[in-house]
């Protein structure tokens, strides 16, 4: 299987346009907490941008008050629709600016990782799409985001003695904020817990492997999709399942360009 | 805050920290208090979830304002100005809107919460150190 450059872009603007266009609709549905009345409402979180200059705060109580806010996610689902279905670079560079936006209202994140993989992405649309030269340069920024954002994960799981001595995962399942299913808590609990510890460890700082042959990039990517839908069923995180996919085709591109 | 999107770490669940956990309590009018009860309970996950989960991830984002509050009070030099944080006033407001419905239209409700969490998860959830106690809000 080959895929050009151009292919893995549309790609990954397909994938990525869903996820963002998701992110959008469930931001959405749970609007009534952005309320004036809301738990994260503007009139409180305002307060964290009181030594901004008052004209740039304006345009902040415009932007992120309620109706802004619903404006945005209004704007965020219609470019997501565009970034699928246009050839265009502007819906990407307009997501850019759109989800940081929403980051911004959010203190930094509303979903942590999940946002800031989204972002990356854009990123490496928005320099993809500058100029046809710098096509495989935003592919790479991707592609290289990606990479690292297993291998650090790895990395830094495998300093700790918890992830090494093969706990960690039950630990996660009694951490009340992922309210895990009881089924995944027993599983988690003996020697199945352990083993699966050390599976993500190794599936983790091996993934850099990706890049040495398309073949194993797939092996790897498909290891990598079963991980994100067991996160999705087990701790939730259906947004990092979504968002991580968008980033699977630019891998897979680099992955034939860098073999040796 | 402006960088966290931005500059991503990439550091998931390196270290395994229990969520805080947020309790609070009613007093009516010449009455006791209520005992403490915890403002989010367990709840089962649709198989939905996978592909449409806003209530999960609103959730998860509540969790995330109570491990924000934890460490804007670590870095609190006085511990009286708790309540001029903006991490403070949402966690107050989260729990002023989970309360009980029926029980706002009592006149001169107060609620009061706090956030506790245990030492450590391998020891079991039995040892809890409370983080702040709130003082009495009211309710209406």
């Amino acid at each position: 299987m080959e895929l050009s450059a151009a292919q893995a872009l549309v790609w990954t603007k397909r994938l990525l346009g869903g996820a963002i266009a998701l992110q959008a609709l469930e931001l959405w549905w749970v609007r009534a907490a952005f309320r004036d009345e809301g738990v994260f409402r503007w009139s409180v979180l305002r307060e964290e941008f009181r030594d901004l200059p008052a004209p740039l705060r304006a345009v902040l109580d415009r932007l992120l008050g309620y109706r802004g806010f619903l404006g945005l996610l209004v704007v965020q689902l219609l470019a997501a629709v565009a970034l699928i279905s246009l050839q265009s670079p502007a819906p990407a560079r307009l997501l850019l600016v759109t989800t940081w936006l929403l980051c911004l209202r959010f203190r930094g994140t509303y979903n942590g990782g999940s946002d800031a993989m989204t972002w990356a992405i854009l990123l490496g649309l928005a320099i993809a799409e500058g100029a046809s030269a710098l096509r495989v340069v935003g592919l790479g920024y991707i592609a290289a985001q990606l990479l690292l954002s297993y291998f650090v994960a790895g990395v830094a799981k495998l300093r700790e003695p918890s992830w090494r001595r093969g706990h960690a995962l039950s630990e996660l399942a009694r951490a009340r904020q992922y309210a895990l299913p009881i089924w995944a808590r027993r599983l988690s609990e003996g020697p199945g817990g352990a083993f699966a510890c050390w599976l993500v460890l190794g599936f983790e700082c091996s993934f850099p492997l990706a890049l040495t042959s398309p073949a194993l990039c797939i092996g790897l990517l498909s290891l990598a999709l079963v991980f994100h839908i067991a996160n999705a069923l087990v701790l939730g995180l259906n947004r990092f399942l979504w968002a991580w996919l968008a980033a699977y085709p630019a891998l897979f591109y680099w992955s034939q360009t860098a073999r040796p | 805050m402006c960088l966290r999107v931005v500059v991503p770490s990439w550091r998931f669940f390196d270290r395994i920290v229990p969520g805080p956990r947020l309790l609070y309590r009613m007093q009516a009018p010449g009455a006791e208090f209520e005992p403490w009860e915890p403002l989010f309970r367990d709840e089962t996950r649709p198989l939905s979830a996978l592909l449409f989960n806003p209530r999960g991830n609103l959730r998860l984002a509540y969790y995330g304002l109570l491990e924000q509050l934890t460490d804007d009070l670590a870095e609190l030099a006085d511990a009286d100005q708790a309540e001029r944080l903006v991490s403070y006033a949402l966690v107050r407001d989260l729990v002023r809107h989970h309360l009980p419905r029926p029980l706002l239209a009592v006149r001169g409700l107060q609620y009061q919460f706090k956030l506790s969490q245990p030492a450590q998860l391998s020891k079991g959830a039995a040892e809890e150190q409370d983080i702040v106690i709130s003082r009495l809000h009211s309710a209406g």
